[in-house]
């Protein structure tokens, strides 16, 4: 070998491979990011976010403005969980670090069971899940723990579709989603779609096969549709069922992440997929998806509004107090029976996960972290969901607690301790 | 001068122990290495080889909600996409291979500006790949191979079902793609090690390109060829973030070549985020045993035959 050729083409070839690592790394961020610009922090202030959504859903942050208005003392939080909350969640962390500067945190995007495994073993402060702990995992918890589950974001699932010629919002019912989903419905005139639809939005629906897309991956979003599907179809429920984890699905085809199902279905025509809302809130217009029709008989185009309205009326009654109320509890099914007129059904919460006593050896945490993960949690729930033009809970796409989710969280929140003493005072 | 010579010679027999601490060690390691992954892999997949035994192999029902685990499909996807994957990528990375040392000789800039050029493909990341191969590949697939496919192969039943873009046939033209490059690379600088008067000798009895590259240059670099190949093979096993993209996803049996698939990698990215049961968490270590397994059975054979073909080549050549 030519040792003089070798150290030229091997000079080149590096420089080649930097430059192209530099254009393609550059291409890929903008083709990966097409919405977003370079990301800002905008800073909330928390002394003027007394925000109002609708009249039944009144945000109050008065409580954390108190809360949070004296300095913490310095510590370091690690959070890690579902892949749902994350966008929000590390705006949340962006912003807080303005309103507390001693406190750092960080959260790991690595999914919902990642996430419970994650406190259990005490390598996380708080945990994000997008579905409560169900009874195997808490027979897997510290033996004489108490983990919160405390909803800190809604989220809502709309049947989204790609269908030429079609602009107005098509109508569905949980039903007819389920025999789409399951493959019993396989063409889009057929005559159970066709019925649900207006006189002139029937007779355009092509004679055509439904292309199913569904998330491929494990995630709260699918957790929160098969739940929906299951509650409305019985032959859903006993042959499918609903999980955090993997669905047999019966037909379709999986993309990877809310942004692989939009693209499948922005991509192929004749389409349909669900598809988690903040893509929809994100990206205004640019997909369309269907109204989904409720237990009272309406048709809702689901929204901030009547998501936010829905979860108000699944936690009407409270959330569970027991493991075992927990883990047999679905908002989706508690929204999913309620009879408000303008409720959307397909509703959810994801939820943070935090022990209730935070000095014992299985929590991992010192006295500054739990001042400080509460804090967080409480400004979260509260100053979190503020609304208005520039807020993360609009430009990220994730509709704000209602307020009786907001007094409830506040309530957990109160009861954690540390050394026995109430952390919150 | 004299002086330093020594030192260098008696500094030199400490550097021989250093070299042999150092190079015995990471032997060690590597050796080490494999062997503690295997233990890992097997015991924190326990739980599932006692609860689902060989079915997990051969069964096909892939379930959290029923709580049953079974990787037949996936077995199937992997082995499906990666053949093709060599199918199309290995004649085409080898003719890259060919003419880079065979017909491009004459114009060494040009040669090494292409060499280097397929070789970039090895640099870029597989999620790239994968975005590009759903926003691109996957469509085209869809509209234009794949209805033509069935067309004129539709009679048969790999080529029986409405073209979806997203399927095992776009997962093994990406994973082509991707193994071309190492293919070509390697498969390179082994015909460039053919001697050239292996060449002559044949040019010398009138043979044209033709004959030298089939009977002369081939021949000789079978086996390293063949190495060549088993390496885009393990790439094309392994490669999981492209194929996520592109493959569809689907747990089911795959019916035919343009159906949605699994391979045992997607099945693990798609489901490691949203496990935290034991059951379910045991099955996912298992499919990295399978695969760990599935990897070392392709190296084995891998061996085997390059073992025998070195053995047939040296009486022939």
């Amino acid at each position: 070998m030519n040792l003089n050729k070798t150290g030229t083409s091997g000079t080149t070839i590096g420089l080649v491979v930097v430059l192209v690592m530099v254009v393609v790394g550059a291409g890929a961020y903008i083709a990966l990011n097409p919405n977003s610009g370079p990301t800002t922090v905008t800073q909330t202030s928390t002394a003027t976010s007394t925000i109002a959504t609708t009249a039944t859903n009144t945000i109050s942050t008065t409580a954390t403005t108190t809360a949070t208005s004296s300095g913490l003392g310095a510590a370091t939080l690690t959070g890690g969980g579902s892949t749902l909350v994350y966008p929000i969640m590390q705006d949340w962390i962006n912003t807080y670090a303005f309103v507390q500067p001693n406190i750092q945190i960080t959260y790991n995007a690595i999914g919902s069971g990642k996430g419970i495994s994650g406190i259990t073993t005490g390598l996380f402060n708080y945990g994000g899940s997008d579905a409560p702990l169900t009874a195997a995992q808490y027979a897997l918890l510290p033996s004489g723990s108490n983990l919160l589950t405390i909803p800190v974001s809604d989220s809502g699932i709309i049947p989204a579709y790609n269908l030429p010629g079609i602009t107005a919002h098509l109508n569905f019912t949980g039903n007819v989603l389920a025999e789409i989903f399951y493959g019993s419905i396989t063409m889009w005139n057929d005559h159970h779609i066709a019925a649900l639809q207006s006189a002139s939005v029937a007779a355009q629906l092509p004679a055509h096969a439904i292309q199913v897309y569904h998330r491929s991956d494990g995630s709260g979003t699918m957790y929160g549709f098969t739940q929906y599907l299951s509650d409305s179809n019985s032959t859903w429920k006993t042959q499918v069922g609903f999980s955090t984890g993997t669905i047999a699905w019966p037909v379709g085809v999986g993309c990877l992440h809310n942004a692989g199902v939009a693209q499948c279905i922005a991509g192929n025509s004749y389409s349909l997929g669900p598809l988690e809302i903040a893509y929809e809130i994100a990206n205004p217009g640019q997909i369309n998806f269907g109204a989904v029709q409720n237990h009272f008989g309406n048709y809702i185009v689901a929204n901030f509004t009547n998501i936010s309205e829905a979860l108000a009326a699944g936690v009407k009654n409270g959330l569970p107090t027991t493991y075992t109320q927990w883990s047999s509890y679905s908002v989706i099914q508690a929204t999913f029976n309620d009879s408000g007129k303008y409720i959307y059904p397909v509703s959810t919460f994801t939820y943070a996960l935090v022990y209730q006593d935070l000095s014992a050896s299985y929590a991992s945490t010192s006295q500054a972290q739990a001042v400080a993960v509460v804090n967080f949690l409480s400004w979260v729930v509260t100053s979190g969901q503020a609304t208005g033009p520039n807020s993360p809970t609009t430009t990220l796409g994730y509709p704000p607690l209602p307020s009786a989710a907001v007094t409830l969280d506040a309530q957990l929140l109160a009861t954690v301790t540390y050394n026995g003493t109430p952390v919150l005072s | 001068m004299t002086a330093s010579l020594k030192g260098s010679r008696r500094s030199g027999s400490n550097g021989d122990l250093i070299l042999k601490t150092v190079v015995g060690a990471a032997a060690i390691g590597i050796v080490a290495l494999l062997i503690g992954l295997g233990i890992e892999l097997t015991s924190g997949s326990w739980l599932s080889i006692k609860t689902f035994g060989l079915g997990f192999i051969t069964g096909s029902t892939w379930n959290s909600v029923t709580d049953t685990y079974n990787v037949f499909p996936a077995v199937i996807g992997t082995l499906t996409a990666s053949a093709l994957a060599l199918l199309l990528g290995l004649p085409i990375g080898l003719g890259v291979a060919i003419f880079l040392s065979e017909r491009a000789k004459g114009m060494r800039a040009g040669a090494s500006a292409l060499g280097s050029l397929v070789e970039l493909l090895a640099a870029v990341p597989s999620v790239i790949y994968g975005f590009w191969g759903l926003a691109v590949l996957a469509p085209f697939m869809r509209d234009y191979i794949e209805p033509t496919l069935k067309t004129y192969l539709g009679f048969t039943q790999l080529f029986n079902a409405t073209p979806i873009g997203t399927d095992l046939l776009t997962a093994g033209v990406i994973l082509a793609i991707m193994i071309i490059p190492t293919i070509s690379a390697v498969s390179r600088d082994i015909l460039n090690a053919v001697p050239d008067s292996q060449r002559e000798a044949m040019y010398s009895l009138g043979a044209t390109d033709w004959e030298v590259v089939r009977k002369a240059v081939l021949p000789y670099a079978r086996s390293g060829i063949f190495g060549a190949t088993i390496l885009g093979l393990g790439r094309a096993v392994g490669e999981t973030m492209a194929v996520t993209f592109v493959i569809g996803n689907n747990i089911n049996l795959p019916k035919s070549l343009l159906s949605p698939g699994a391979t045992l990698t997607t099945l693990i990215v798609n489901q490691f985020g949203n496990t935290f049961d034991p059951l379910s968490e045991a099955a996912l270590v298992e499919v990295g045993l399978v695969l760990f397994l599935l990897a070392l059975v392709i190296n084995i054979l891998a061996r085997v035959l390059v073992w025998r073909m070195t053995r047939s080549t040296r009486f022939r050549v």
